[in-house]
């Protein structure tokens, strides 16, 4: 059997646009990268639902909320992904999303920001910083964030003398302003 | 106090101290105690149903029964290797005690006395004959370059002449390789099925003796009433004895029709749980001595909601010792705690044989890549290429105090679950098995269904037209061998560096 443990979270977000209100998300992707006996084992999540309300000028009316149905973690081996969705990992019974939910913006430079996110994972709830860019095509707004998480925190899986502690995790996010 | 009585006891205190310093010097084993009943409870896991309640023997009981006393044996030959004479040479000798553990004082000893115990035949039949009845051209059996019959060794014994013994720890964890050369520890390929199915066929052995026998072998009170426990038929029990290939043992508890793998035991000094079931956990010698007496015997007294397999008065009851009956038959004895401790120092010993198979250095760093990749390496996890831990199966969901007793990695792999939920070696899981020296096994899942490591990424196996290269049951043409499916989608160039990995550890 070789299942592994990935984790990740998922986060889907961070829309913006700066004279609109709301923003229509028409692409999300949630993919994640973990170490595993030296070797990336990368994945995604199929399903991520987002909420936006980004404004570039008034980031502190801004808010995001995305919720991953951990049920959709893919990893290219479908037992390993049974085995992610049981207790010792995800315990989707119990615990059928994971949220991301924006706690306060700032902005570091052109087109970059920092957020301040609460990202719950089964019981445990932490705020993560999470720096992502903008960049505009067309009507279009492109949103990418990178952040890393550290699985034991959130109780996925176990120490491991293979398994990295450590999960990359990558958001692309697309948003087309809503009339 | 008198200088007299002074001196005396300074004499006496001097002499206490000399002697601790010595024992200490010595290095005196502190044996551990085989039947210690809490000790068993720990590292016994219990049925699949929590509700069946399970009872073992109690000490007091297991200290009634009686013990081997371990003589000198000597080898079977096949009658093509035998030298004229042999047996009537053996008849002129006298028996000899083999294993002495006042004997025995040294670390190496406690290895070599141990290797005797392995050896020790536990069943044992009288013979008359000039010559040896094993015939090596009828033989299924491998032979090893001197021609020896491995399943069998003889024992003198005083009362009753010379005696064919067999079912020694030797007779299935003994391997003959192509070579000619002898492996002891690794899965047998040494018995030779032919006189056996033979007896059974023609009626030599009674068949209601014989199917009684296969019930109390087999039968588990919790099992579904669809399950079949015991032969039909004397020719069923054949076709079903000669068609299971080298590798794989009906033993008592597994559930019929359901054989299951033979281990090996070189390097199972690192393996946490013993089965194919995990029955059992690996924690220190003293454990392994418990498997060891319940395999001998001690789990046929077990009670499983009252039912004794090898119970009297129709399985509720535990025998008298004087009646006490080995699973297969013959009369009980148990062996002492040195007699199992030296074994376990011995089986600890244990070292594999040189790999012979050699691969390109390109192949196997491919195949290696492979491994990973597919994600082999977190279940078969390096240097033990097994991460120790026990698997839930289809049907069997892990009570929560099984997390904190247990390591338990919390998938199915999908694989038949008869064996892990309705046989008397049933917990619910299934082992990891190490891929340690994996070239060494011939029959591979839980009743040895697939023969070959090709097999195993054939994804042809998933078809229920398929044809199993490993045991099948006679009443089937053909039948899927389901789970496990990592790898089936690799490349035949991947599979090819895999399977090369895979026989080089």
């Amino acid at each position: 059997m070789k299942t592994f443990l990935i984790t990740c979270v998922t986060l889907c977000v961070f829309a913006g646009e700066y004279d609109h209100v709301m923003n229509m998300v028409t692409e999300c992707h949630v993919e994640f990268r973990v170490s595993n006996a030296g070797l990336d084992v990368t994945g995604y999540f199929d399903d991520v639902d987002v909420e936006i309300n980004f404004n570039e000028n008034k980031l502190h009316e801004s808010h995001i909320v995305a919720t991953a149905r951990a049920e959709s973690i893919r990893t290219g081996i479908p037992l390993r992904d049974k085995h992610l969705q049981r207790s010792d990992y995800f315990n989707t019974d119990r615990f059928p999303g994971i949220t991301l939910t924006s706690v306060s913006f700032r902005k570091t430079g052109r087109n970059k920001f920092t957020s301040a996110f609460k990202v719950q994972i089964k019981k445990t709830t932490k705020v993560i910083t999470i720096p992502f860019s903008m960049e505009r095509k067309g009507d279009a707004t492109m949103f990418t964030g990178r952040f890393e998480i550290n699985r034991l925190d959130f109780g996925l899986g176990e120490q491991s003398l293979i398994l990295d502690e450590s999960v990359h995790v990558t958001v692309v996010l697309s948003v087309r302003k809503k009339y | 106090m008198s200088d007299m009585k002074f001196k005396s006891q300074l004499v006496l205190y001097g002499l206490f101290i000399a002697i601790t310093i010595l024992m200490a010097f010595a290095g005196e084993i502190t044996l551990p105690v085989t039947w210690d009943m809490e000790e068993i409870k720990r590292f016994h896991l219990p049925p699949p149903d929590t509700t069946v309640e399970v009872a073992y023997a109690p000490k007091a009981y297991y200290d009634t029964l009686p013990e081997h006393v371990i003589y000198e044996t000597y080898p079977v030959y096949y009658r093509e290797f035998e030298r004229p004479g042999y047996l009537d040479s053996l008849r002129g000798l006298n028996p000899k005690i083999a294993f002495d553990p006042s004997m025995l004082k040294t670390q190496e000893d406690w290895v070599k006395a141990g290797e005797i115990v392995f050896n020790w035949p536990v069943a044992y039949t009288p013979i008359n004959d000039k010559a040896s009845r094993a015939v090596a051209t009828e033989s299924t059996g491998r032979i090893p370059a001197d021609g020896a019959y491995l399943f069998n060794r003889y024992v003198l014994d005083k009362e009753r002449g010379l005696l064919v013994g067999s079912l020694s720890c030797a007779s299935c964890h003994t391997q003959v390789l192509p070579s000619g050369k002898t492996v002891p520890g690794a899965p047998g390929n040494v018995f030779n099925v032919v006189p056996f199915a033979k007896a059974v066929r023609t009626g030599k052995i009674p068949f209601p003796v014989l199917q009684a026998q296969a019930r109390d072998l087999n039968f588990a009170p919790w099992a579904p009433p669809s399950l079949q426990f015991m032969p039909l038929t004397a020719d069923e029990f054949a076709d079903h004895l000669e068609a299971a290939p080298h590798g794989v043992s009906d033993r008592q508890g597994s559930a019929y029709l359901y054989p299951l793998p033979i281990p090996s035991l070189i390097g199972i000094k690192d393996i946490r749980y013993f089965d194919r079931t995990g029955l059992m956990k690996h924690e220190n010698p003293g454990d392994m001595m418990r498997y060891a007496a319940f395999n001998q015997g001690m789990d046929m007294l077990t009670s499983y909601d009252g039912y004794i397999p090898g119970g009297k008065a129709g399985n509720t009851k535990l025998p008298a010792a004087s009646e006490w009956r080995h699973a297969f038959g013959y009369v009980g004895k148990k062996y002492t705690d040195e007699q199992l401790y030296a074994l376990t120092q011995y089986i600890y010993s244990l070292e594999p044989p040189e790999n012979p198979n050699t691969f390109p250095k390109e192949l196997l760093a491919k195949g290696e890549f492979v491994f990973k990749k597919s994600g082999c390496v977190t279940c078969h996890t390096p240097p033990l290429y097994t991460n120790n831990k026990l698997t839930p199966v289809n049907g069997f969901e892990p009570p929560p105090s099984h997390f904190e007793k247990y390591d338990i990695f919390n998938v199915s792999v999908e694989t038949d679950s008869v064996t892990a939920l309705y046989s008397r070696r049933g917990t619910g899981y299934y082992k990891v098995p190490t891929l340690r020296n994996l070239w060494l096994q011939t029959a591979f899942f839980h009743n040895g269904n697939l023969s070959s490591l090709e097999e195993i990424f054939d994804e042809r196996r998933l078809q229920p037209d398929y044809v199993p290269g490993g045991f099948k049951p006679t009443h089937v043409k053909s039948m899927a061998v389901k789970g496990h499916p990592f790898g089936l989608e690799l490349n035949d160039e991947d599979k090819k560096a895999l399977i090369a990995y895979l026989r080089s550890l």
